[in-house]
């Protein structure tokens, strides 16, 4: 119910480093828990701040973290 | 409880106000009704009353709705979703109230104009009867603030 048009790798990425719990990165990046399960589940887009933040916790460009659904074709 | 544990302390605090705005409706309006179209002469002492008990029972509503919600085990922190939240829940509530405020003076204005047309839901002679409209518009619109952010919540959870 509710998916944004904004799809996202950060539950790989999480897995990716070490296995990085949603509690521990909603606490680097300044957001709840389930702000950050909102948004892991595509349910929640967030600002262009906090997705910045977010992709400089992995320390990856924020296209690897979020790409817009159909954008990838144009 | 996993469904306690997907809510924030936000939305758990919006929960419990929602909660304690019913209550408090479900027993303060009817009583001022029946009170006001009964045309009660010591009404100001039975309101006293009323408004007291309306506090109490408040008090206890919340804490009750505290304790079952765990509201204090996390430390309220507010983010992005939240105030973009809030603001839409008050976006709602204001065009709520502006619609239930200028219902009631609408009314006010109709009666003014026509009175011999006052029946059953005439208003303008009672003035006790306007505040308590007034107050009820203030809680509905304060109501569909909360509930239009617990749906945001729900929805994006």
């Amino acid at each position: 119910m509710g998916q944004t048009s904004i799809r996202n790798n950060i539950r790989r990425l999480r897995f990716e480093a070490n296995e990085m719990t949603q509690a521990e990165l909603a606490e680097k990046v300044g957001v709840t828990r389930q702000t950050l399960n909102a948004i892991e589940a595509a349910k929640y887009s967030p600002t262009l701040e906090l997705a910045f933040r977010i992709a400089e916790v992995f320390g990856v460009p924020l296209d690897e973290v979020f790409q817009h659904v159909g954008s990838s074709d144009n | 409880m996993n469904l306690l544990s997907d809510m924030s302390t936000t939305e758990k605090n919006l929960w419990a106000e929602l909660g304690v705005d019913v209550v408090v409706a479900l027993y303060y309006f009817p009583k001022m009704f029946s009170l006001i179209r009964a045309g009660d002469t010591a009404l100001v002492s039975v309101m006293a009353g009323v408004v007291v008990t309306s506090i109490i029972l408040a008090i206890i509503v919340g804490t009750a709705l505290a304790i079952l919600l765990r509201v204090w085990r996390e430390p309220r922190l507010e983010d992005e979703r939240d105030l973009r939240f809030s603001a839409r829940g008050t976006l709602i509530a204001y065009r709520a109230l502006a619609i239930l405020v200028a219902l009631i003076m609408g009314q006010l204005v109709f009666e003014g104009l026509f009175p011999g047309l006052r029946g059953q839901l005439a208003i303008l002679t009672k003035p006790l009867l306007i505040a308590h409209l007034l107050l009820l518009s203030l809680l509905l619109s304060s109501a569909a603030k909360s509930a239009t952010q617990l749906f945001l919540y729900r929805r994006a959870s």
